[in-house]
């Protein structure tokens, strides 16, 4: 199958995008004629706002068709739409507001994350800089199995050359975020085995709207956040800045900023044309954000961790991430009453440097930090080891060398895609078709290096030998991606069923001097349908059941031996809804036939980048989430809101794995990281000027590596109660003062031991901040 | 009705399409050098050789006769020591003469060489069982360069007080450091009695006893580590040469269900073995008392950083490891992996090879002193031999994988080196 080559590509994405403008013109122009003869019999989703727009004043007519074109648009930015009264949504779909964001005013995606059911998450440094997210029991290792997206295009750094997310957007700047999975995921490539997180930056305010937030808290942490936006006619601005600074938590032994420093600016600018046929919606995003953070992946004994669990070795004392992000983003909006295309044009570029321990040099003696700090006095030569991580002694020999890795990358990932909605009656029934397609290029290029260090004195003190290269390689993806969906109501019943096809060519090169032989070319082309149905029982509450097809493709580099992932994914459950109740229950199958994992220094301590196949899994589990909103009186509302997720996993068939998560597996061994049980119990009171909340999640322990035969078999983390609060009291035209506690009664447990050692979840934090509207 | 028709023909077009798994196709095309997991080759030879045969060689006539030779000698060790340690008691109970006891000890210490000499030779041949967990097998039978003669002192103590903090004593259990070959020379050749501990943590009484109580003390714990290394000698003739061992799982590569995919990632798995002499020999005990690697001395030379200072054994080790390389590399009487380079067309660097192993053989049999008298009086030889041991492990980087299309092992990868 030869490629295509890129400008012939890009042609036929454009033609695609052509022809679903044109065949939309064609197909509202069809859809009129037809409902004019039906008298508007048939409503639809999309436009209930603008069919009851029915002003006789011609400017207030002006005003609603804006203000319909813009939450129509804004509905598009979202994934989610908000205006059923009954969520026939084909797959658990779930949106968290700015409402319910504004709530616990996190920083950290991961707490916002934990009241969703069926996700799955791995904490790492405690304030979600590089979080580790899974669905339905998908292995969260850098999120690299789920879509992440922002503003409905993919925000990962390489998804397809390098999917590990480590870059993730500021959750502070997100005015929506939402999960989906099951069969809705199959509209969100490339990784369908486990569902998409789509998070919504604030839209473009109609009228003058203006935000200053401002905290400081413990742990020498400091938020400013604000924003200005305003519309002047058709053209609208908005710009916005977040800037995040903590000294961190941990105590590096000697001393030392163990914190971090954030900043994201985002600006702007839109214009809306509203015609006699359609309207129109051009908007410019453009995004710079930075990142420092002295952030480590070494960890601690059990021993040391139960003394301290917010120690840090000496060894760990130059560790530091350094990542700069620019973005670009180009929307174009077109609807009427029958249809809607958006076209984004993106690109985004992520530079990353991480300087930080790797390891011992090695040679005659070699052992892995794991290793040493999973049991430090297993013998002479990881006591040895221990001593010297520690600072407590120097190194001497030559194998006692420390190695530190300056793991530098540069991605780039662009595109551009077009969505079509449509809403067609054939038949004799109404359709609303969606379609897409996607031309994306992405690549990673890494330079990386290590450095040589002795310990000496309790500090790490260069030996002066030269700087050597490690790794010097490119991936690159060019991936046309397309779906088609088609949703068929008759009567009580719904019918999706869809097709996402992906066409996938990517590249590696292995760019070190001499090398030039070493390269692999591969192609890859899959078909993924999906089907789901949802049964309303009442105008109140229904039943659904999807299945779609999962796929995760290999990175570039990976050998052609090595398999996608594959799963067929079943969902079957119910939703009801009625005032302020919510209720919805989804059980889950992931019919695995290919589990499919790789090496990172997160996960294993090495960046090899070798995947390995698992063979046949079973994740099956059941996803609970309901709220209702107690009125106490005329002031007081009590709301209140219950997520529970229960998953299990087995492996299918026994095998011995090179996969340090893995293991000798023995068939009916489970999956690690993955908790039985979460529970996540949010509740306040809410009054017209304050309110108080309380969040208590419960998170099961894990199995931290599935079989036998590998350092942390047999080892788990231990269940996990965090409680989180928050308060506000707002002061009208003087603002707003909150205060908040992360994890209140500073209950800290061992998130994972991985890659190297023991590492806590973040202890007790206060915040107290002010914000003022304007 | 019709409608109707047209759906469930969809719903069984999609349900049909999920169960084929929808047609996932996957082309590519590989660079010459391509390989997974980094190194410059993908495993590809051009000729016919009879891997399988190579494998089957180095197996049963260098490899198995090796280990075997080796549980023989740690038997006849074991029975020295016996017989010196009675020797010892008796002189102290005045029923041997101190001649007597001098002969026993002579020969104990001779007994402890040989074993060495074989037990270099087990070095180059680490494989399977040797390396599994960390090298923990063998560790225990020789943990250099982790020492720990402190730990010994410690633990010849514990040993004669029959229990740890209440807990029986137990040689099987202990730190690799404290015990096996390193903790025997440390017990037979230490110049002195004195305990070496310097921390707070000294054996409990040391200092007041007699010479002779020492002695006594030493032997005895002497003798339970060369039983202890028997054990564990045992334990590593049954895990290589048993039904499963993995000789076997060797011999079997490339066979359904065998943990190597082909014969070649069996013969990759020899050739790992070969790389000691680059890590070890020509890194550890000839760079690193040369002060070409840190060493205890920082980085001048340093006769103390030898491998066996206190037998003066160390190059004898070296020179025990170059022949093994040379019976590894050649297969002994058999094929061997000179034989394969030369039926991939490349006998250049075959005999350049066998050259090479063959003048580091003659250098290090040249020494009339011990390598840290060497290194005191005559640093130019000792720099000569480390530079004709590079001369081999050179080849072995570049020629020998290239022409054989094996993966160099991480340890000898040239970034890491």
């Amino acid at each position: 199958m030869k490629p295509l080559y890129l400008a012939k590509k890009l042609s036929l994405v454009l033609a695609i995008q052509a022809s679903l403008s044109s065949y939309a013109m064609a197909a509202q122009t069809a859809v009129d004629a037809e409902q004019n003869a039906n008298n508007n019999a048939a409503p639809n989703n999309v436009n209930n706002a603008a069919n009851t727009a029915n002003s006789s004043a011609a400017n207030d007519e002006t005003a609603s068709a804006q203000q319909t074109t813009q939450d129509r648009y804004i509905e598009k930015m979202q994934i989610i739409g908000r205006s059923q009264a009954l969520n026939k949504a084909s797959g658990s779909a779930t949106l968290i507001n700015e409402l319910a964001l504004e709530r616990f005013k996190f920083d950290d995606i991961n707490r916002v994350l934990y009241s969703i059911p069926g996700v799955n998450i791995r904490e790492e440094d405690g304030y979600g800089l590089r979080p580790n997210i899974g669905f339905r029991g998908a292995t969260p290792e850098r999120s690299k199995k789920i879509n992440i997206m922002e503003d409905g295009v993919l925000i990962g750094p390489a998804p397809y050359s390098a999917a590990s997310a480590y870059y993730f957007p500021m959750t502070n700047k997100m005015t929506a975020i939402e999960v989906f999975k099951g069969p809705a995921g199959i509209k969100y490539g490339p990784n369908t085995v486990a569902g998409s997180l789509n998070m919504v930056t604030r839209q473009v305010p109609q009228v003058s709207e203006g935000f200053i937030d401002v905290a400081t808290g413990s742990d020498g942490y400091a938020k400013a956040h604000g924003y200005y936006g305003t519309t002047i006619n058709n053209l609208g601005i908005l710009v916005e800045g977040v800037h995040l600074r903590a000294e961190g938590f941990k105590d590096l032994d000697g001393g030392g900023d163990t914190g971090f420093e954030k900043s994201d600016i985002m600006t702007k600018l839109r214009y809306d044309l509203d015609g006699e046929f359609v309207d129109q919606v051009f908007e410019l995003k453009l995004a710079y954000a930075k990142e420092t953070s002295n952030e480590t992946y070494l960890g601690l004994t059990d021993e040391d961790f139960s003394a301290n669990p917010n120690r840090r070795y000496v060894s760990s004392q130059l560790d530091n991430m350094d990542w700069t992000h620019s973005q670009f983003q180009f929307n174009h909006y077109i609807s009427n009453d029958d249809f809607e295309v958006i076209t984004r044009v993106y690109r985004n570029n992520f530079d990353r440097a991480w300087y930080k321990i790797n390891g011992f040099k090695g040679g005659a003696v070699n052992r892995s930090l794991q290793d040493v700090l999973a049991n430090p006095n297993a013998d002479e030569t990881n006591q040895r080891f221990y001593h010297i991580l520690t600072g407590e002694q120097d190194s001497v020999e030559e194998y006692e060398k420390l190695i530190l890795g300056n793991n530098d990358r540069s991605y780039y990932s662009q595109g551009i895609q077009s969505d079509l909605n449509l809403n067609l009656a054939f038949f004799g029934f109404t359709n609303q078709v969606e379609a897409g397609v996607r031309f994306h290029q992405d690549q990673i290029e890494r330079n990386h290096t290590t450095d040589s260090y002795v310990m000496q004195n309790a500090a790490l003190v260069s030996t002066g030998a030269d700087t050597l290269a490690t790794t010097t390689d490119r991936e690159k993806t060019d991936a046309i991606s397309v779906y088609l969906k088609d949703t068929i109501s008759i009567d009580a019943l719904d019918i999706t069923a869809g097709v996402r096809g992906e066409f996938i060519d990517a590249k590696y090169q292995n760019r070190a001097a001499g090398a030039q032989g070493d390269y692999l070319d591969k192609s890859t082309r899959i078909w993924l349908p999906s089907l789901s149905l949802f049964y309303s029982l009442s105008d109140h509450g229904g039943l659904l059941f999807g299945v779609h097809e999962g796929f995760l493709p290999t990175s570039p580099k990976q050998n052609p031996l090595i398999d996608t992932e594959s799963s067929v994914n079943y969902e079957f459950g119910g939703r009801y809804n009625q005032d302020d109740f919510n209720i919805e229950v989804i059980g889950f199958f992931n019919d695995i036939s290919n589990l499919k994992e790789g090496c990172q220094f997160s996960s294993c301590g090495s960046d090899n980048d070798i995947e390995f196949n698992g063979g046949e899994v079973d994740l099956y589990g059941v996803e609970l989430t309901s709220d209702y909103r107690f009125v106490l009186n005329d002031d007081i509302d009590l709301p209140i809101a219950l997520s529970y997720t229960y998953t299990q996993s087995e492996f299918k068939t026994s095998f011995e794995s090179g996969f340090d998560m893995w293991g000798n597996v023995s068939a009916g061994d489970q999956l690690p990281y993955l908790p039985n049980h979460q529970v996540s119990l949010t509740f306040g009171l809410t009054a017209q000027t304050w309110d108080i909340n309380m969040a208590i999640r419960f998170v099961d322990e894990m199995l931290e590596a599935s079989g036998d035969g590998v350092v942390l078999s047999g080892v788990t983390t231990k269940a996990l109660t965090v409680v989180d609060m928050s308060a506000s009291y707002d002061f009208d035209q003087y603002g707003l003062v909150y205060v908040k506690a992360d994890n209140i009664f500073d209950n800290q447990q061992i998130v994972s031991r991985r890659p190297y050692g023991a590492r806590p979840s973040k202890p007790q934090q206060w915040q107290l901040g002010y914000q003022y509207r304007f | 009705m019709q409608y109707r028709t047209v759906y469930t023909s969809a719903l069984l077009v999609i349900s049909a399409l999920l169960g084929a798994g929808c047609g996932e196709s996957t082309s590519s095309t590989k660079g010459p050098n391509y390989d997974s997991n980094g190194s410059d080759n993908n495993g590809e030879t051009s000729s016919d050789f009879d891997q399988r045969a190579l494998i089957s060689n180095i197996v049963d006539d260098v490899i198995t006769p090796t280990f075997t030779q080796f549980e023989e000698k740690s038997v006849q060790l074991h029975s020295q020591l016996t017989a010196y340690c009675t020797a010892e008691q008796g002189l102290a109970q005045n029923s041997v003469t101190q001649d007597e006891r001098d002969q026993a000890f002579s020969q104990a210490k001779q007994s402890w060489r040989d074993a060495m000499v074989q037990w270099q030779r087990v070095e180059v041949m680490q494989i399977g069982p040797l390396l599994n967990n960390d090298n923990a097998l063998r560790n225990k039978i020789y943990s250099w360069p982790v020492k720990s003669r402190c730990g010994v002192d410690l633990d010849v103590v514990s040993f004669e007080q029959g229990n740890i903090n209440g807990v029986a004593y137990d040689i099987s259990l202990r730190t690799p450091a404290r015990k096996g070959m390193l903790a025997l020379e440390y017990l037979l050749f230490s110049e002195t009695t004195a305990h070496s501990c310097t921390e707070s943590t000294v054996p409990q009484g040391w200092d007041n006893r007699t010479e002779s109580s020492r002695l006594i003390a030493r032997c005895e714990f002497a003798v339970e580590a060369a039983k202890d290394i028997n054990v564990n000698a045992q334990s590593l003739i049954s895990q290589w040469d048993g039904e499963q061992g993995y000789a076997q799982k060797l011999k079997q590569a490339g066979e359904q269900g065998s943990e190597f995919t082909t014969v070649h990632d069996g013969v990759n798995k020899l050739s790992d073995a070969l790389f000691y002499i680059d890590v070890f020999t020509k890194d550890s005990k000839l760079a690193t008392p040369l002060g070409l690697f840190a060493n205890s001395c920082g980085t001048s030379v340093c006769p103390e950083s030898v491998e066996s200072p206190l037998a003066a054994h160390s190059i004898d080790n070296i020179l025990s490891n170059l022949q093994a390389l040379k019976a590894l590399y050649e297969g002994e009487q058999g094929l061997g992996f000179d034989d394969f380079l030369v039926d991939e067309n490349d006998a250049i660097t075959a005999q350049n090879i066998t050259q090479a192993i063959d003048a580091a053989i003659a250098n290090a049999s040249a020494y009339q002193v011990s390598l840290a008298q060497a290194l005191l009086d005559n640093e130019q030889q000792v720099i000569t031999t480390h530079a004709e041991v590079k001369a081999v492990t050179d080849q072995l980087k570049s020629d020998f994988i290239n022409s054989l299309a094996l993966e160099l092992p991480q340890t000898s990868a040239g970034d890491n080196d």
